[in-house]
């Protein structure tokens, strides 16, 4: 593990910890007998556990009379780190579904700035994300480019105490395009996609649906933060069957990057999008026009609702698993709603 | 088909008749004493593989080797029938070669290790030789099939989801021969099995399998200087090395088990950071230059790799090892890794001795 270890020196403790979690993970799926995998698993997380809380924001502040010396001595020690990471190069540790820690961390600064100084983005509610094991994310979706995913993940990164890395599901589209496909899969955001949803939630990992879908991202702007159908409850089965809490959440100022004022399907299958939109500055100004606009952004992450004294057997009831779909829609929809009303304006915020 | 109950049965029958391949105990005495296993496309890789470590598996007596050309391997224990597989009535000529020489097991790996120019030969050979073969199987009551494709019969799609399971559909390009034919091949298979409960059949699907000693239109492929890529994708990749596969496959000759199994290798990488590692230069060339240039180079010869192969390039094409994890106890030696930088390091070890 010699690339390991030089890029040990690049990682945040939060960072570390989840890479080992997932490194232990692997080695426990070795593991045959049930009972001895359990008893891994138990201390696996209360180890984790350990780590994370030592971890959990350490902002080293240096006291003394050679306060100053020693602030620059840990300075020169990161930058050394840093450069050695860009010397080993990205890519060399992703994770199975192509996250790239290393490269996430390079991107971070510039998706920081957007979350806090572009589309100044308050967050609430983040407790309601819980510190460790599966969840499922369900937020309205807007915005045609998954700028809205991306931010989840960094509220998330950013206001939550445990750091934990959303791994949002968005459509098949993107995946589709040159560039935007194969840098998504690096920063963590997969195809949404039942067996992938699964599979992430059965390593215990954080998920964001958004099951609005396409139809979310090319909504009309005289139409914004009407929420769409929720798919056909596929999330509502995902979370039962994987006994994962869901948690509803709003983001507002998505629909206002950018304003969807016509769209043709005239010329399908240009860019991979599934219908093409026209805004005001696209495709007017080419790709110029795919800047997204700086409105004011808030998220919240409502209360989780546990599914968890429902089984297999009552998927079997559609009507069951529609009421509960439109359920988690219409908490999703009434806290945006709550949102709009706190905005006043949907650029000075 | 309705079985008669012969009591008498000649040691070679000139011509199977219906219903002589049911097996009683009578006819064992006058059958060749033992069991033997047939083994398809013996001279390629992995048959080769397969056929030198039966010699030393006592279960079998004999070894039935149906091929055009004989096997190099100098085998005791086998017996090799000249067989075209694309012979319109060989299937009745094999069930018969089958009853003679008592096989209970059948190992078909008669498939073409590089794209074939002729499609239409490559077709009849692919699918209609497994056809014909499956034909003798059901004819002559064998105990066990066994085959190998590739995980490439999913097809490398946008939409694919991470991990392919073996439950995922095959939708392989119907213009990449190659491949479609071992997908066609397989839904003759699958039927096959479902016709014959009683006949163990099964299919494993290894990734691309790379390793110091294979050589196939993938391995000449990835072992150039310089590897062309598609500008703006960069998809995760997954090999296998070779004696995995040959493990999967000889544990699967003995094994008990049934069904479809994906064998790969542990780990994936993104194709960008293989190629780095590899010390490999990259030419990323945009979609509408690649295609239409790969497929001029494969239509003229100048190239072992049709354009479709560019999709694997480009788009996910990653099997799920869980099941043979589960079910066949197959753990691979090699994660995705450690078989390509084997495969890279064995490539320069032998330009240097070219070299030198």
């Amino acid at each position: 593990m010699a690339g390991a270890k030089s890029i040990l020196g690049a990682m945040t403790p939060g960072d570390l910890a989840e890479a080992l979690e997932d490194r232990l993970r692997e080695e426990l799926g070795a593991i045959r007998d049930p009972e001895i995998r359990r008893e891994a698993e138990q201390r696996l997380a209360h180890t984790v556990n350990r780590l994370r809380s030592a971890s959990a924001d350490q902002e080293v502040v240096e006291k003394g009379p050679l306060a100053f010396f020693r602030d620059l001595r840990r300075r020169r020690r990161e930058q050394a780190a840093s450069r050695r990471r860009k010397r080993t190069g990205y890519g060399l540790h992703v994770d199975e579904f192509g996250f790239d820690r290393a490269y996430w961390r390079s991107v971070e600064p510039f998706f920081n700035y957007l979350y806090s100084n572009y589309w100044r983005i308050e967050c609430t509610g983040v407790e309601n994300v819980p510190i460790e094991g599966r969840g499922i994310i369900v937020a309205n979706h807007s915005g045609l480019l998954p700028w809205d995913s991306v931010m989840l993940r960094e509220a998330v990164q950013i206001e939550h105490s445990a750091q934990r890395h959303v791994r949002p599901l968005i459509e098949d589209f993107a995946y589709t395009m040159p560039f935007l496909g194969p840098f998504l899969l690096k920063i963590g955001i997969a195809r949404a996609d039942r067996q992938n949803a699964e599979r992430l939630l059965a390593a215990d990992k954080l998920i964001a649906t958004f099951p609005e879908g396409v139809k979310g991202i090319t909504k009309l702007f005289r139409d914004r933060y009407q929420l769409q159908r929720f798919g056909r409850g596929g999330t509502i089965r995902l979370a039962v069957r994987t006994k994962s809490p869901i948690i509803p959440t709003a983001i507002i100022g998505g629909e206002e990057i950018y304003p969807i004022l016509a769209e043709t399907e005239v010329v399908g299958g240009f860019l991979g999008l599934p219908k093409v939109p026209l805004t005001p500055t696209f495709p007017l100004l080419g790709p110029l026009g795919l800047v997204p606009l700086p409105s004011k952004w808030y998220i919240r992450f409502g209360t989780p609702i546990d599914l968890s004294h429902l089984g297999e057997e009552d998927l079997k009831d559609d009507i069951l698993v529609n009421r509960l779909n439109e359920e988690v829609r219409a908490q999703v929809q009434s806290m945006v709603h709550d949102l709009l009303r706190i905005r006043r304006s949907a650029w000075m915020g | 088909m309705p079985a008669s109950k012969k009591t008498t049965r000649k040691a070679a029958p000139k011509k199977a008749a219906p219903g002589a391949g049911k097996k009683t105990a009578k006819k064992r005495v006058s059958a060749p004493e033992g069991e033997a296993i047939a083994i398809t496309g013996a001279s390629g890789f992995l048959g080769a593989q397969v056929l030198s470590y039966l010699r030393s598996e006592s279960r079998f007596e004999r070894v039935v080797v149906l091929d055009i050309a004989k096997p190099t391997l100098p085998i005791r224990k086998t017996k090799f029938y000249k067989t075209d597989l694309t012979e319109p009535n060989c299937d009745a000529r094999i069930a018969e070669i089958f009853e003679k020489e008592n096989v209970t097991q059948v190992v078909h790996l008669a498939f073409f290790r590089n794209p074939h120019r002729n499609q239409a030969y490559a077709h009849e050979l692919e699918v209609i030789g497994t056809l014909h073969l499956l034909h003798a199987c059901a004819q002559a009551k064998v105990k066990k099939f066994l085959t190998a494709t590739s995980t490439f019969v999913y097809g490398a799609r946008p939409d694919n989801p991470n991990f392919l399971t073996e439950a995922h559909e095959l939708r392989a390009k119907r213009s990449f021969g190659h491949v479609s034919n071992k997908a066609e091949a397989e839904g003759l298979i699958a039927r096959f099995a479902n016709q014959n409960p009683d006949i163990k059949v099964t299919v494993l699907r290894p990734g691309i399998i790379l390793g110091p000693r294979r050589r196939a239109y993938v391995t000449s492929f990835f072992s150039r200087a310089t590897i062309p890529t598609v500008l703006g994708y960069d998809p995760l990749m997954q090999f296998v090395h070779e004696d995995d596969v040959i493990d999967a496959l000889v544990q699967c000759v003995t094994g008990e088990q049934r069904g479809v199994f994906n064998i790969v290798g542990s780990g994936v990488l993104p194709l960008s950071t293989i190629l780095r590692v590899g010390g490999k230069w990259s030419v990323a060339v945009p979609s509408f230059v690649l295609y239409p240039s790969a497929g001029t180079l494969w239509v003229s010869g100048a190239s072992d790799v049709p354009p479709e192969f560019y999709d694997y390039l480009r788009y996910l094409c990653i099997a799920d090892g869980e099941k043979a994890r589960l079910e066949l106890g197959f753990e691979p030696r090699h994660s995705t890794k450690d078989t390509w930088l084997a495969f890279t390091g064995e490539e320069r070890v032998r330009q240097f001795r070219a070299a030198s």
